[in-house]
């Protein structure tokens, strides 16, 4: 097999947005050895700044012009535009709401932002990736700073617990990928996904297809493959919580609907009631496991877990129909879920005052409202949002996956669905009712839970345990509370934004966003 | 295709005399000075005799690591070198040349950085306050 040679400018055109985060990262990482004492989130923010300009500058492209570069394995269409654009917003939020947890903001914590960056720059090569070997890129330049993103807080038992579970079951799932690219190789010949979509289905290739599957479904975080989600969200520092929650899913998520739509669902290759399932599974384990949470982080941990069935609705449908509006409504859920997301948790780490502690939001958060007025709204406004309740992003995401998985005719999945949403808003619910209905109370005191952990232990790192576990735990600067804030307002506007969508017209812009996530997807066959 | 096996062949002679002939020049050549630790498996640094449940000391693995980096470094410029001549046939040279530069620039910032923080030495001072 020979390629020819196509190495033209445009190339650089696709590969400056990467690159440019990719600087920024290395760049931090050369400086801060060298200055001492400064804020590094501005030269990450702008690096992200100028790599969003960079991939705006293509937008205007006609969407017939979808380029590729490097024989196929990356290609700059209106999908990889879309998700770029959103993965940097997610980015860019994370170290705006990082500015204010202490731990994470101290000036000798340039690695934050490299990690960031570099974890971003592998979200992009993993969105854009046209070739299966170029996704395991991606998906690794992604997995390595996330992992050591979760274990960020080093003396917190808590946040080592959270990394070395992603990291070992994560890079079982990324041997599981390897080896469904390789299957996937010797049936089809090819790792390119367009030879892929038109090599003969045999076994082999559906056996390889669904090692990708899972895969995927590892890193979405969907049944039955969440298991590491509720410890990893957990342990892990907040804001690095709600990059995991929101990039990491917006890129996976993204890879899996262009290997599905451009590779891999074919009337041949019997996919639509292996996606039905997972995304029924997905939603009832994710609910009802929700309903009995009692920390915040957990709860909205598998609530990511649901809303990742929500969107499996979608490309269920896309399956089930042929027609991509499915993953149109994906895309459009993805960013709703972002800015709720990152709203929810950017306030779970403001009420949380001693940051990693008053997470039991029943206990700590009772009556909470009263004290934060401001930030109780907004808490109440994104658990609404995340509930699927007008008017906000919420609502309009369901309520276009629902009506496409019935355009589709997944009646009784979309049945499912819709019982699962009244489940989830009673669990969205229960944090409102804490906040605003229940007397006032003393937090709980937070060292006693991990330290009673730290005796779980034996052998010979129990003394490093305990020691990890009695450090104290990080502060929340009150100083840089201003940039959590603003992140807030940036949320709370865009989910409201967002949910103005069935009154088309009625907001300037507001059906754009929409036509957007539909013209990505027309760009991807 | 006989022939390409006999390359095989010439170069597992070539190595198996090279260790025989490193051998026996360090024989020759080092002075024999006997003595107890001397003579114990060597097995880095470890005791080989006893429990094997004992804690490494953790700076083999971030010694191991930097390796690791290193040698996959070199593994993923091997198939570059094989492609190389094609690519200056075709007047790409100059082009296969900078990307190559830029991985190893890439990993020479790793370098630079993983050296600042002091961990090439074996014994490393750990910053007050650090957390």
């Amino acid at each position: 097999m020979s390629y020819q040679f196509a190495w033209h400018p445009q190339v650089w055109t696709l590969l400056a947005p990467m690159m440019v985060t990719c600087g920024a990262a290395l760049f931090i990482l050369m400086a801060e050895l060298f200055v001492k004492n400064v804020a590094w989130k501005w030269p990450a923010l702008f690096g992200l700044a100028a790599a969003t300009a960079l991939v705006l500058a293509r937008w205007n492209t006609p969407l017939a012009q979808a380029e590729e570069a490097l024989w196929g394995a990356l290609r700059a269409d209106r999908f990889t535009l879309f998700l770029q654009v959103a993965i940097l917003l997610a980015a860019a939020l994370s170290i705006l709401s990082a500015h204010s947890y202490g731990a994470l903001s101290s000036t000798r914590r340039g690695e934050f932002y490299v990690l960031v960056l570099l974890a971003t720059t592998g979200m992009m090569v993993l969105v854009s990736a046209g070739d299966l070997i170029t996704m395991f890129l991606g998906l690794e330049l992604l997995s390595f700073p996330t992992y050591v993103l979760c274990g960020f807080l080093r003396r917190q038992i808590k946040s080592n617990e959270s990394a070395l579970k992603y990291f070992v079951l994560g890079s079982f799932a990324s041997s599981i990928f390897l080896y469904g690219v390789a299957l996937v190789w010797g049936a089809a010949g090819s790792t390119r996904l367009v030879d892929i979509g038109a090599a003969a289905p045999t076994p082999l290739l559906l056996l390889g297809t669904l090692l990708l599957v899972i895969g995927f479904l590892f890193k979405v975080g969907a049944a039955p493959f969440h298991m590491w989600v509720p410890d990893v969200y957990e342990g892990a520092p907040t804001p690095v919580t709600m990059f995991m929650a929101t990039a990491v899913k917006l890129a996976a998520f993204g890879a899996f609907t262009r290997a599905l739509i451009v590779a891999f669902l074919r009337d041949s290759l019997p996919l639509e009631g292996i996606l039905w399932w997972l995304a029924c599974v997905t939603m009832i384990v994710g609910n009802l496991s929700a309903l009995t949470q009692v920390n915040i982080k957990r709860l909205l941990a598998f609530s990511s877990v649901a809303h990742a069935g929500y969107m499996l609705l979608g490309l269920t449908a896309v399956a089930a129909s042929g027609s991509t509006d499915g993953a149109a409504a994906v895309l459009y859920y993805l960013l709703a879920y972002t800015f709720m997301n990152i709203g929810a948790f950017t306030v779970v780490m403001l009420l949380g005052r001693r940051a990693e502690g008053g997470l039991l939001f029943e206990r700590d958060w009772s009556g909470i409202a009263r004290k934060h007025p401001i930030l109780g709204l907004a808490m109440a406004l994104f658990m609404i949002a995340l509930g699927g309740l007008p008017p906000t992003a919420g609502f309009f995401g369901k309520y276009s996956l629902f009506r496409t998985a019935i355009d589709a005719g997944l009646v009784s999945l979309v049945v499912i669905a819709v019982l699962n949403t009244l489940v989830s808003v009673y669990y969205y619910l229960r944090v409102i009712v804490a906040m605003y209905m229940r007397p006032e109370r003393e937090p709980s005191v937070p060292v006693l839970e991990s330290a009673g952990r730290a005796h779980a232990f034996d052998g010979p790192g129990a003394m490093a345990a305990e020691e990890i576990a009695s450090a104290p735990p990080p502060r929340l600067s009150e100083r840089g509370a201003w940039a959590a804030r603003v992140v807030v307002l940036i949320c709370v506007i865009a989910t409201l934004w967002l949910g103005m969508g069935p009154s088309r017209g009625a907001v300037p812009g507001m059906s754009r966003i929409m036509q957007w996530a539909e013209d990505a997807v027309a760009s991807l066959r | 295709m006989l022939f390409n096996l006999a390359n095989i062949l010439v170069f597992l002679g070539l190595a198996l005399g090279f260790v025989a002939a490193i051998l026996v020049v360090g024989r020759l050549v080092r002075p024999r000075i006997p003595e107890l630790n001397k003579e114990v498996v060597y097995e880095c640094g470890e005791k080989p005799v006893g429990n094997a449940w004992i804690q490494f000391n953790f700076r083999f693995y971030l010694v191991a690591i930097i390796f690791v980096i290193f040698d996959v470094e070199v593994a993923f410029m091997f198939p570059v070198a094989a492609v190389f001549r094609d690519w200056v046939a075709r007047g790409d040279g100059m082009l296969a040349l900078a990307e190559v530069l830029i991985f190893v620039l890439i990993l020479f910032v790793g370098l630079i950085y993983i050296w600042s923080k002091g961990d090439l030495k074996w014994f490393k001072a750990v910053a007050k306050g650090e957390s």
